[in-house]
């Protein structure tokens, strides 16, 4: 009986102890320690000053994206593309594609990979202290950015991504569509669809116009101020989330305004004989027209404020304003002068 | 001319509604035009009245057919062929227990297995016993019993490290004579409440404006991704201005959900909410759009 009962104790206790085997077996082995890798780093990049020509299309599309230095692109009425690099690394100007004529009208300017600097962070981006482009004026350009303070006058359309630094466009009558995250971003004597944004920086755009019927002019900052003066688009919208919104020019007959900040101001600088339809709605906000205004529907006992009036005969356009703790203020521009 | 009055059962049987058609018919006009009978008749029909009343629960009561016997039987069956296997065995013993003979059996059995198990346990050596119940403390399991909501109190089990184990027992640690079996604690019942239906996240639907459910959703995604994000995309200026930017924009939506939650017919509050809530999409959407631009960038 004794041996039974040993029997069965043996039994009892391997059933017990099967499980912990089967782990002990299935744990993964221990980490073998790893040999350390010789880091891969760059050789040092030669920088020198470069200089590079290409004849091109008129209407060439131009990209390439630029780590930090100031550029200055220029059209000019050479159906050809001119890079300097000033103390930079070295470059290239590549041909993606050729029109019917054999002319390039798609070009890559791109940094030297071939080199030992191809390892290095970037490494296709233009760099040097200066760059400097020449474009035809038809040219479109497409360009990304690290940290560079950028200049770009009289091409055809742009399109600018910056992460720092400002950014300044003028006479670019096809469109432009340009964000810097962390700087200012100035539009002057432009034409077409126009979208500005930045997050941290202001907004300035002045003497812009339609390049067609329909562009829209968009300017979008989170916590800079966004300033239109003679914006002639029939249809704009700027937002500000803790940034001031200001326009200054006329309203156009079938337009569409909308103007929203979350806790900045709206002043709105137009002449004492434009008519427009006016929808505000203002948090905590405050509502005050130095215009004559017949006030179709006001509500100010609640919390949230909404107003609809009508500005001068107000078949002429639509203004759509909302702010949540800002103020709105539609003024003559001669009071908004100071002394 | 006078008639002769009705006899008893005639009148009883006219107040059943047992008589034929002509006999009711005279009884009817003997009835209208001898006083003493329609007496009699009204006398007869208080006392049915009463000795009806007696007897209604009886009559009423329904007497089983043969059908309902059937009924009765399947159900039986049914019943049975549905009970558990236990029921059944209890049932098949209890009916064999009933015999004298079988019950003695039984019981010499059960003495039986009685003697042999106290014959193995005591076949061992008894100091081991002795050990094993009094000097060796058997280890706490490593289970945690989660208090359950019905129970009022509950016993948690838990391993519990040496040091703090001896400070629980130290009773134990110096009188080897009495057996610790576990550590023990007696806690009271957590105060975690039950899930029930009508605890969980109320259907927020309900009180969201129209179209305020897809801003949340949309927003709480973004959210997960910018804290991930965030750190590593922006450089600290960067950060705090989009921390400032993104109080205002919360102060703004929290402030205005009060105001539609009060009067969800509040326009302006609804587009001032909605403004909100675009602006914060867009100031979650830079964070993403910002580390796109630098993935590019690589």
């Amino acid at each position: 009986m004794n041996r039974i009962g040993a029997k069965l104790t043996l039994a009892l206790l391997a059933g017990l102890l099967w499980p912990y085997g089967s782990a002990l077996a299935q744990r993964p082995m221990p980490p073998v320690p790893r040999v350390p890798r010789p880091a891969v780093t760059a050789a040092p990049a030669v920088l020198a000053d470069g200089e590079s020509k290409l004849a091109t299309a008129p209407n060439v599309n131009l990209k390439f994206c630029i780590s930090d230095g100031d550029l200055r692109i220029n059209g000019w009425d050479r159906n050809e593309v001119r890079v300097f690099v000033r103390n930079g690394r070295e470059f290239t100007l590549k041909v993606l594609e050729k029109n019917s004529a054999g002319q390039p009208n798609w070009v890559w300017v791109a940094a030297e990979t071939d080199g030992p600097a191809s390892r290095a962070p970037m490494s296709e981006c233009l760099t040097g202290s200066d760059v400097e482009m020449d474009v035809p004026t038809g040219a479109t350009l497409n360009i990304t950015g690290r940290s560079t303070d950028t200049v770009i006058d009289s091409v055809r359309k742009a399109s600018v991504k910056i992460l720092e630094g400002n950014l300044a466009l003028r006479n670019v009558d096809g469109g432009i569509e340009a964000a810097a995250f962390q700087g200012d971003i100035t539009v002057e004597n432009s034409a077409g669809a126009i979208m500005i944004e930045s997050t941290t920086g202001n907004l300035l755009a002045f003497d812009v116009s339609p390049g067609q019927i329909g562009d829209l002019f968009r300017a979008k900052t989170n916590s800079g101020a966004i300033t239109m003066q003679k914006v002639a688009h029939r249809q704009i919208e700027a937002n500000s989330i803790t940034g001031s919104v200001l326009f200054d020019g006329g309203f156009l007959a079938g337009g569409i305004y909308g103007f929203k900040t979350s806790n900045g101001s709206i002043r709105i600088l137009i002449p004492e004989r434009s008519s427009c339809n006016v929808t505000a709605a203002y948090g905590w906000g405050s509502f005050n027209s130095e215009l004559p205004m017949k006030f179709t529907y006001r509500n100010e006992t609640s919390r949230a404020k909404n107003l609809a009036g009508v500005i001068g005969a107000g078949e002429s356009c639509n203004l759509n304003l909302t702010t949540n703790s800002g103020s709105i203020n539609i003024l003559r521009p001669e009071t908004s002068k100071g002394p | 001319m006078k008639t002769v009055c009705i006899d008893d059962g005639t009148l009883q049987m006219f107040l059943d509604g047992e008589s034929p058609a002509e006999l009711t018919d005279s009884i009817t006009a003997h009835i209208d035009a001898c006083d003493a009978c329609a007496i009699r008749l009204a006398e007869a029909e208080e006392q049915t009245a009463v000795v009806f009343a007696a007897l209604d629960r009886d009559l009423n009561t329904l007497v089983p057919t043969h059908r309902l016997w059937d009924r009765i039987s399947e159900s039986i069956e049914t019943e049975r062929s549905h009970a558990p296997f236990w029921e059944r065995a209890y049932a098949f013993i209890s009916l064999q227990l009933l015999s004298p003979s079988l019950t003695a059996a039984a019981g010499v059995l059960v003495i039986a297995v009685i003697a042999g198990t106290v014959f193995f346990m005591g076949s061992g050596d008894n100091n081991e016993i002795a050990e094993l119940n009094v000097t060796q403390p058997q280890p706490a399991p490593q289970t945690v019993i989660e208090p359950r909501v019905e129970a009022p109190r509950t016993v948690a089990v838990t391993s519990i490290p040496d040091s703090v184990a001896d400070l629980e027992r130290p009773a134990a640690s110096q009188n080897t004579q009495r057996p610790v079996a576990q550590a023990a604690r007696y806690a009271e019942p957590r105060t975690r409440r039950a899930v029930t239906p009508s605890e969980e996240p109320r259907a927020m639907t309900l009180q969201y404006v129209p179209g305020e459910e897809s801003y949340i959703r949309t927003i709480d995604e973004l959210n997960a991704s910018v804290e991930m994000q965030k750190d590593r995309v922006l450089p600290p200026s960067s950060r705090i201005a989009f921390e400032r930017d993104l109080a205002v924009v919360d102060d703004a939506i929290g402030r205005m959900q009060q105001v539609v939650r009060r009067n969800p017919r509040d326009q302006a509050a609804k587009q001032v909410l909605y403004s909100a809530y675009q602006n914060k999409i867009d100031l979650l959407n830079s964070v993403g759009q910002r580390e796109e631009l630098m993935a590019s960038l690589r």
